[in-house]
This record gives structure tokens, C-alpha cells and sequence, in this order.
């Protein structure tokens, strides 16, 4: 040194990457939305127990108590074709600042990439129960259910390693609820849950991407000027020995959030519904372990005061906010068999500008380059608020068959300048069928099928060109659900 | 709520948590057993990368505790310049020459003694006890002033010093400080052209390590005290030193800081150690030394903290004397020099040294012949005294039969061997014993003669003529050896670089927190060859990059090579495809 660097390289502020590491898969968008909650004929103007999600106010309207139960298979197919746009120098070797010597220049690295695939298959399940505790008054409910969920299982050695290798992400509600029912015209509902979350993921964490690491390089003692950093140029970007495997395991968020919502009956044959689902803020704490056992990091710049264990592990925090949406919903019965309703949501997937992820270990300490054991990083991710509207039609086949269609749209909350395989996102068309088998009066059962995909994004405008490439993506649902009214 | 619904609301999600997680992997190391050492005819495979992390302007700065930290061996091998000791001699012996008379009445006998030898003029000589003590039977026969005489016969006014301190200093340094075995060699690098690491010492001058300026001096004592005359010889005479004590000279003071400035590749090379074919780090450091500081730069090399004002507070010089009184010479052969015993002296003894001293003063006076008569005018003047030196410094004393004298006067002799006489008197004055008289001179507040600046500039411009010496120095800030290779992967700079294999040499082995080397240079066929009986060396020295000390041999894919290792087995190495343009993949096979 090293220290460094230090050089550091000294080098070294390398713990930041123990934090951003675990950033950019951790949630994604629309993406994150499960893409199914209840029933297909579940929403907003819906009067069962699922609309302890979908509109509180709606449980005012049933008569009897129910309990909805069910249980699903997600099976996902993403796809992503990297395109290397940028220059970039050989992976193999390591030079941190720019211009580069043209002898280090990578020139086959350019252009399309092999395509990398994830077919995640994921269950769900979720459980309802409502039950009018005075009649024609108040409606209590309770429920538990996954309204986001996202499951990756990309190749390790894809090129869209140091984007994600690996993720599942999960949050849960265990909602209460309470409705009241004005009268016919009006009731209003309101919902307290508890999210717990869960979360794990594994990457190649990109060092030359920290800031840390690009000022611990640059600061005393090793001085060494670089274009590391969050606006590091694709040159010195996925080098072999600054992509380091990270993982995050067993992360538990446990928050609360709310919901209130109305219900409007204009007519007998008309309802709106309108809900407000309130952001959480979802706070995972769980562990890290990184694998820095390359001598860089572990011996050459000790010298610098850069010096970590072969395997880094500790404490990790990783918070983001689920975000706020208003929805609003319409339903109208055609006749005695058809009947259309659908709705709007509008979700401030803004909200979210960046994660922050918090690390601690005393393994990421380097006191040489005046580095602690905790570290906070932001990473952005610029997310635009979302649209997603649906539409149903819903036909009374028999007295105790009814079947629903769905079409919809999700709006991209990632821009082309964040976009990355952690969130393959994209304008997303949404299509269902389901069917509801009415056993008896008191139990029916429902079957439905979901099915949303992105149309191809080709993206060309990736910050650093960190994600430019097609993205395509396809995610199919069965469900499973019982029906009881008591 | 009973049990039964809470069970069945927690379900779901202990579903979706297991399986969640079984789908991601944890980050852990799979680590295997240690390696054990290679079996005759066992084959592994190893590859090596060759991380090129250039460095530009990288400061290191080291304060005077992080200097003092360093192996003691490096502090003390470490040199730094060649400091000219002639200010410093002349400085201390004017002190002592300009010492008052009643101060210096104060001073030791021998000390006192000294100080009378260098104000000692023709008018205030005291001849009493040696053989020009008729010159002042002379003198009263003929009223002639002998101090007249001693100052015709050296060249010199009556009051003027018969020794001036410029010609001492010099006797000093020619005689007593240049053939002390550390003021003739200096400590520095051991390299294969110089394994003993043994420099010669600039001329006048003593060498001053990085010892000295970080310990205040301290060991100068030590490093210019008694020592062997010639290590290799153990017969011959003991250098007795000349610097007996001395305190406080401090050069560096508490902020004291030096900072070096290097451009270089600070990734250690990865080599194999061929007893398990593990993988090691070689450091970088030596092979790059010589390119290493960028000496365009003003910057690359500082110090600060220096002392301003470079004085010694105390300063003990010894000068020994020889036991026995030695007379002076009465020959005139060998020219130029005569028989007196004193010229088998070793050249820092007392009299040897005033012997040389007054062989140097003689060359200053030209031949030249003054006859001595009574004063008054007469037609025919009485030539009392004829006092003649040549051109070779003999000299002649004649004094005229008529004039009756208790003693004779003394015999024809050199110059130097009248003096010699004069100066073993005088120095044993106040009753000094032969063997007594060892002039040990402690003088204070001694200037060293060279500026901070001039220091400094001195320092810089040795390291950079030549930063070898930096070396250790620059090992240990950047001490990244692990393991112990035998050989290691290299690159050339440049735009298509080759592969290259180099076989350590002595600079590569590894050090210890003493700086001493973990293990020793044991190889008995360095370089690499084609055949296993190692007769067709195919490595060589040729310059990379600046480097010319290790054997080295270019490699490609589907080239085979054998070397031995330290410990006297052979290998067969064979060069696999290239993993990347980076990496070398190498199968090595231990043949026996």
C-alpha cells in the first residue's frame, strides 16, 4: 500500500459495494405486482372477501360471511438479450481511468448477446373471511394475501450477471377490515395490515459502479484519480476482479400500511368503487455474505490499508417503499347474464427514486481509508408513476356457472435509463379467463388462469449501458379457489 | 381466534418462504483442503493473471514514527548520501583553534596540547626538548630571534600558524577519516553484481543512512569508532575511529515527514511455488525500481521537518597516538619521505598524521637559502647561520664554527622529520607520558557545514541517479509477497504484449519483519530449459521493461519447459491454452 489501495487500491472502499450490491434487484416495479390477488372476479366493484385488497367499502355489501381460500402457481419466462453498446476494456484486466490504452480495449464485447432466460415458477396462495357482524351495517374482514411477489433464476454466468443473478421477493398482508354500509347508495371500508416482507437475491455486485470504492481509490493514501463511481463510463465497468458475488439472504420486513375505499351504487345495475392503498415502507433486514476472495481485495493492497476477508458477511438492511395508488372502478350489468366492470389504478411508483441499502460488518471495516463497519448506499432507480386499467366482462353461463374475461395494461415504471433484468418491465397486456362453479349455495369454486406479458422493449438508452438490450417477458397464473358463504 | 384459523392464515406464507428460500444460493467460498506437496509424476493444473494496476503519482508519506517502525536493517542499509566531512573537520578543528587561550588552558592535557600545536607560530614556539633548541643558543650568540629563523625557514610570518587549519583538516581527512573502513565502503543494495551490497564512499566524505537521520545520529560513535582496518585481513592494523561521542545532532525533527512519489504497477506477480503449485504473489517493487520515480517530477522525493540549522551540540574527535616517541628521520631516502620510523605507522596515528601534515606543508616552501649574521654593518659579516631547505624539503642548519653552542644543531633531515620532533614534544607537555597523549577533542555546537537544502538536494539527486537504495523501502510500503514462488507470470508493457515467465531471483524472496529473507536464494539452475536434464537454458537476462536480473523465457500455448526449484527437484512445465489475454494456464508435472 493499503491504505491505498489502497491504490487502493486501494483500493478500497469496496464495502460500499457490500451495499449496493444488493440494490438493484430488490423490487421491480409493475413487475412486482403479483399478477393475481383473489379471484378473477375479484376488484374494486366487487362484493366478496378479496375486496379486503381490492375496496374495503365493498365488504359492506355482502350479506353473509365467506371465506375465500386459495392457492396458485406463478410460472414466469424472461427473456433478455443483452446489447453491449458501450466500449468496453478486457474484462481481465484493470484500468481505472479513462481514455483507455487502446491495447486494452475489448472489441468483442459489442453488440447483441446471447439471450438469458428465467422461468420462475413460484406458489402463491392468500385467504379471505368477511362476516357481517351487523347485519346490513357492518362487515368485519380479515385477510392474508401476496400482493407483490417476483421470482428470478437467471444464468450465473449470463451477461446480465452483474444486473441480477438470482431473486425472490415477497410481500404479504395480514389485513383487517371494517365496513360500514351507509345504505344502498354508499358504503365506505377500511383496511390496517401488517406486511411482512421476504426477500433474497444474488448478483455480481459491480465495484466499479460504487462510489465508495471510486473515492477510496482516489482519496489519500492512494490518490490514484478514476472514473469509478455511479457515473463510471462502460470502460472501466464489469471488471473480472471488481465483480464479486453477493448475496442476500433471509431479509424479513415486517411494516404496516392501510387502505380505505367507497362504494357507490348509482343504480342497482351500476357500482364504482374507489380505494386508496396507502404506501409501506418495507424495511428488510437480513444477511450478507459477499465473496471478496480474490487477492486484490484480500491481500495485494493490504499494504494500503485494503485488506478483506475471503468471505465478508454480515448485517443487511434493504428499504424501499411500496408505493401509494388510487384506484377506481366501474362495474355495470349488461343483463340477467352479462355484466362489465373494470377498473383504473393509478400507482406513484415516483415514489421510488432509489433503494437504500445498509450494511454492517465489522469485516467491511477498512480504518486505513477511514471506512467503518456501516455503510448506506442509494442507488437510483427514477421510477415513474403507472397506469393499470383492466377490464372484464363476466357471463352467467348457468345458474351456477359463471365465467370472466380480462383484458389490461399496465404502464413501464422503469425507464429506459434504469431498466435492467432486476425489473424486466415494459408495457404489459394482461389477459384472463376464469370460471366460478357454484357447487351449492353455500360453496363454490373458482378456477382462474391469468396471463400478462410485456410487448419486446428494446432499450438503447441505458445509463452506462447497463441494461441496453430486449427485454421480453411472460407470466401465466392458475389459481385455485374455495368459496364458502355462511 | 383459535388455533385452527391461525395455522391456516400462517400457511401461506411459510410456503412462500421456503420456497423462496431454496431459490437463491448463498455467496460462500469453497475452500478446499490445504495442498499437499507434489508426488513424483503428478500433474496440476495452475493459471496465472497478470493484473497490470499502474499507479500514477502515488504519495506515500512516512513520518519519522512509521521510519523508526522499519527493520532495523533497513534503517540502517538504507543510504542516503555521501556527506562531505570536510566543512565539518575544518569547522571543528577552527573551533578548537580559535579556542581562547584562557579556555583553552581549561581543556584536557592532550586536548590543550592539540590546541597549542595548531596556534603554534615561529614566535611563540617553544623548541625546549628538541633538537632546534640550539637555535636558541644561536639566538643569544648573535642576537638573532630563533623565531626569525622557523618563520624564513617555513615561508611564514613570525605570528602566523605553523600549522593552519586548512592543512590539519586535510591531514585529518586524508589520513584518519578516509582510511576508516566505513568511510570507504557504504552499505546498499546486495544485487547479483554487488552480493556484499559494498559501495565506495565519495571521497571526504562519510556516508550517512537513513539510521542517522532518524535516530538523531546516535550511532556515529559506532559506525566511525574502532573497526577493522581490512575485514579480510585479520592481521591487519585496527582502525581505533575517530568519532568517539557525539549528541544530539538532530536532523530530523518530530514533524520530520518524507514523502515518495512512484509510478508503478502495484499488483504483486502471481507465481507458483512448485512444492505444492500454489499460487503466490511476487513483489513488484524491485523489478521496478528503476522506473519507478518519475525524478521530472520536483516532488518526488520530499522532506520536511529537516532541522534548519545542521549542528552537532557535541562532538568527541579522536586522534591516537603511538605509545613510543618516535624519532624523525635523518635519511634522505626514501625521497621525499626519509627513515624515520613514524612512516610505518598506520596513517591515523598521531604522528603519522603530523608527519603527512608537515610533508604537505613543506610542498609550500620553495627551496630557498638564509644566512644569519650579527646585526651592525661590517665589511665582512659573520654567517652565524645558514638555514637552507630545498626543493625536496631537506633541510640543511649550518651554524659557524666561531659561534660556540652547547648542543649542535640538529642534523640534515626533511622538513617533516624537524616537525614530527617538535610536535611529539609539545604534545606530551604538562608531563604527559608516551601513550597518553591520545587528542581527544570534544567540541560543541559544531556546524556539519551543509545546508538543509544542500541535504536535500544531495539525497535527491543519489536516489535519483540511482533509487536502488529506495528499494526496501519501497517493498514495505508496498509489501504484497505471499508465499514463495519460483517463478511467475509476466507481461510486457506495451500494445499486443507477450507472455513471459520469470524465474525469481535474490530480490524476489520474501522478507520477514526484520527484513530478512524468509528463505535462502538456494537454486542451483535458475532460468528455464528444454530439456529435463537441464543442459539448453532458453531463459536469459535480456532487459523488460528495465528489468535484467531475472532469467526470463517467452511462452506460448504448447510450449514445454523443465526447471528446478530451491530444493533441487525438477518440473516439467506445459503451457496450455490461454484462458483469457490476461491469464496463462500452465500443467506442471514434478519429474523427480
Amino acid at each position: 500500500m493499503q491504505r491505498i489501495l489502497r491504490l487502493s487500491l486501494p483500493l478500497a472502499a469496496t464495502l460500499a459495494g457490500a451495499s449496493t450490491l444488493l440494490a438493484p434487484g430488490s423490487a421491480q416495479a409493475s413487475g412486482l405486482d403479483a399478477p393475481l390477488v383473489g379471484t378473477g372476479f375479484s376488484g374494486p366493484v366487487s362484493r366478496d372477501a378479496a375486496a379486503i385488497w381490492f375496496n374495503p367499502a365493498q365488504l359492506g355489501y355482502l350479506k353473509k360471511g365467506e371465506l375465500l381460500m386459495g392457492a396458485g402457481l406463478i410460472i414466469g419466462d424472461i427473456r433478455y438479450t443483452r446489447n453491449y453498446t458501450g466500449t468496453y476494456q478486457t474484462p481481465d484486466s484493470f484500468q481505472f481511468k479513462t481514455p483507455l490504452d487502446p491495447a486494452y480495449i475489448d472489441a468483442t464485447k459489442s453488440g447483441m448477446q446471447e439471450q438469458v432466460k428465467a422461468n420462475p415458477i413460484a406458489p402463491t396462495g392468500n385467504i379471505f373471511f368477511a362476516y357481517p357482524v351487523i347485519k346490513d351495517r357492518l362487515v368485519l374482514g380479515a385477510g392474508f394475501y401476496v400482493p407483490y411477489a417476483a421470482a428470478l433464476n437467471f444464468p450465473k454466468d449470463g451477461p446480465q450477471r452483474l444486473q441480477v443473478q438470482q431473486a425472490f421477493i415477497v410481500s404479504s398482508n395480514l389485513t383487517g377490515s371494517v365496513a360500514l354500509r351507509i345504505n344502498d347508495y354508499v358504503a365506505l371500508g377500511a383496511g390496517a395490515s401488517y406486511v411482512m416482507g421476504f426477500a433474497e437475491l444474488s448478483k455480481l455486485q459491480d465495484f466499479a459502479g460504487v462510489q465508495e470504492f471510486g473515492q477510496g481509490l482516489a482519496n489519500p493514501p492512494i490518490n490514484q484519480a478514476n472514473d469509478f463511481g455511479p457515473n463510471a463510463p462502460s470502460e472501466v465497468r464489469e471488471l473480472d476482479v471488481l465483480s464479486r458475488p453477493i448475496s442476500l439472504k433471509r431479509a424479513v420486513s415486517h411494516s404496516a400500511t392501510f387502505n380505505v375505499g367507497v362504494a357507490i351504487n348509482p343504480t342497482k345495475k351500476m357500482n364504482i368503487g374507489l380505494n386508496y392503498q396507502h404506501s409501506t415502507n418495507m424495511h428488510y433486514h437480513g444477511r450478507f455474505a459477499i465473496d471478496m476472495n480474490d487477492s486484490f481485495f484480500t491481500h495485494d493492497l493490504a499494504s494500503q490499508g485494503v485488506q478483506f476477508k475471503p468471505l465478508v458477511t454480515g448485517d443487511a438492511l434493504l428499504t424501499f417503499k411500496l408505493p401509494k395508488r388510487l384506484t377506481a372502478g366501474f362495474g355495470y350489468d349488461i343483463n340477467e347474464f352479462f355484466r362489465v366492470d373494470g377498473f383504473f389504478s393509478y400507482i406513484f411508483y415516483s415514489d421510488i427514486q432509489n433503494f437504500a441499502v445498509t450494511t454492517k460488518s465489522p469485516d467491511l471495516a477498512q480504518p486505513a481509508l477511514g471506512i467503518g463497519d456501516t455503510l448506506t448506499v442509494n442507488l437510483p432507480r427514477m421510477w415513474k408513476n403507472t397506469v393499470w386499467v383492466e377490464g372484464n366482462l363476466r357471463y352467467w353461463a348457468t345458474k351456477r356457472m359463471r365465467l370472466s374475461g380480462t383484458l389490461g395494461y399496465q404502464s413501464p415504471a422503469s425507464p429506459d435509463s434504469t431498466i435492467d433484468t432486476a425489473s424486466p418491465d415494459g408495457h404489459r397486456l394482461i389477459g384472463g379467463v376464469g370460471g366460478l362453479l357454484q357447487v351449492s349455495e353455500r360453496v363454490g369454486l373458482v378456477a382462474d388462469a391469468r396471463m400478462q406479458g410485456i410487448l419486446p422493449r428494446t432499450v438503447t438508452g441505458s445509463d452506462y449501458d447497463l441494461g441496453n438490450g430486449t427485454y421480453k417477458l411472460f407470466i401465466a397464473a392458475i389459481a385455485g379457489h374455495l368459496k364458502i358463504n355462511f | 381466534m383459535s388455533t385452527a384459523p391461525r395455522t391456516l392464515l400462517i400457511a401461506p406464507l411459510l410456503a412462500a418462504l421456503a420456497a423462496g428460500a431454496g431459490c437463491v444460493d448463498e455467496v460462500s467460498l469453497n475452500e478446499g483442503p490445504a495442498p499437499e506437496a507434489m508426488k513424483v509424476d503428478e500433474t496440476r493444473h495452475v493459471e496465472l493473471r497478470f493484473l497490470r494496476v499502474d499507479v500514477k503519482s502515488f504519495s506515500q508519506t512516512l513520518t519519522l514514527e512509521d521510519i523508526r517502525n522499519f527493520p532495523r536493517q533497513i534503517l540502517d542499509d538504507t543510504w542516503l548520501l555521501d556527506l562531505n566531512a570536510e566543512p565539518l573537520v575544518f569547522n571543528a578543528l577552527t573551533i578548537l583553534q580559535q579556542t581562547p587561550t584562557e579556555e583553552a588552558y581549561m581543556l584536557p592535557g592532550p586536548a590543550h596540547n592539540m590546541w597549542k600545536l595548531l596556534t603554534m607560530t615561529p614566535d611563540n614556539i617553544v623548541l625546549d626538548g628538541t633538537s632546534l633548541a640550539p637555535l636558541l643558543g644561536v639566538g643569544k650568540a648573535v642576537a638573532i630571534p630563533p623565531s626569525l629563523i622557523l618563520a624564513d625557514m617555513i615561508g611564514i610570518e613570525a605570528n602566523a600558524p605553523a600549522i593552519t587549519t586548512e592543512l590539519a583538516a586535510r591531514a585529518v581527512l586524508d589520513n584518519v577519516i578516509a582510511t576508516h573502513p566505513n568511510a570507504q565502503l557504504r552499505r546498499g543494495l546486495k544485487t547479483a553484481d554487488n552480493p556484499e551490497g559494498l559501495y565506495p564512499v565519495t571521497k571526504d566524505s562519510i556516508p550517512v543512512y537513513l539510521a542517522d537521520v532518524v535516530d538523531d545520529f546516535k550511532s556515529l560513535p559506532i559506525t566511525f569508532g574502532p573497526a577493522a582496518a581490512d575485514p579480510n585481513d585479520p592481521n591487519a592494523p585496527r582502525h581505533p575511529g575517530f568519532i568517539s561521542s557525539t549528541s544530539g545532532l538532530k536532523a530530523a525533527l518530530d514533524d520530520f515527514a518524507m514523502t515518495v512519489t512512484v509510478n508503478l504497477n502495484a499488483s504483486p506477480y502471481k507465481g507458483v511455488d512448485l512444492t505444492d503449485s500454489t499460487v503466490g504473489s511476487v513483489n513488484s517493487t524491485a523489478s521496478q525500481i528503476n522506473e519507478a520515480f518519475d525524478t521530472t517530477n520536483p516532488n518526488w522525493l520530499t522532506l520536511e521537518g529537516l532541522a534548519t540549522d545542521l549542528v552537532i551540540p557535541e562532538l568527541t574527535m579522536a586522534i591516537y597516538e603511538n605509545p613510543a616517541f618516535l624519532p624523525g628521520g635523518t635519511s634522505k631516502e626514501p625521497a621525499m619521505q626519509g627513515d624515520s620510523p613514524v612512516w610505518q605507522l598506520p596513517p591515523w596515528e598521531f604522528e603519522r598524521l603530523i608527519m603527512e601534515l608537515a610533508r604537505s606543508k613543506a610542498g609550500e616552501i620553495p627551496g630557498h637559502c638564509t644566512i644569519y649574521s650579527p646585526q651592525g654593518e661590517v665589511p665582512d659579516p659573520l654567517q652565524a647561520v645558514n638555514v637552507c631547505i630545498d626543493d625536496t624539503a631537506w633541510t640543511e642548519i649550518t651554524v659557524d664554527e666561531s659561534v660556540i653552542l652547547e648542543t649542535p644543531p640538529p642534523p640534515p633531515s626533511y622538513f617533516w622529520d624537524i616537525l614530527i620532533e617538535v610536535a611529539q614534544v609539545r604534545l606530551h607537555d604538562g608531563g604527559l607520558a608516551e601513550g597518553n597523549a591520545n587528542v581527544e577533542l570534544t567540541l560543541r555546537d559544531v556546524p556539519v557545514g551543509v545546508t538543509t537544502a544542500d541535504l536535500v538536494a544531495a539525497i535527491k539527486g543519489n536516489l535519483a541517479a540511482d533509487p536502488a537504495p529506495l528499494t526496501d523501502i519501497a517493498e514495505i510500503i508496498n509489501d504484497n509477497a505471499e508465499g514463495d514462488p519460483d517463478f511467475y507470470y509476466y507481461q510486457p508493457k506495451g500494445d499486443h504484449p507477450d507472455d513471459y515467465l520469470y524465474f525469481v531471483a535474490p530480490v524476489d524472496i520474501r522478507t520477514d519483519a526484520y527484513n530478512n529473507a524468509v528463505r535462502p536464494y538456494a537454486y542451483t539452475a535458475p532460468g528455464f530449459f528444454a530439456d529435463a536434464a537441464l543442459t539448453q537454458k532458453v531463459s536469459d537476462l535480456h532487459d523488460i521493461d528495465g528489468d535484467v536480473v531475472h532469467e526470463k523465457v517467452k511462452i506460448e500455448p504448447g510450449d514445454t519447459l523443465y526447471i528446478k526449484d530451491d530444493e533441487g527437484r525438477k518440473f516439467q512445465i506445459d503451457v496450455g491454452d490461454k484462458p483469457s489475454g490476461h491469464w496463462i494456464a500452465l500443467d506442471i508435472t514434478r519429474l523427480e
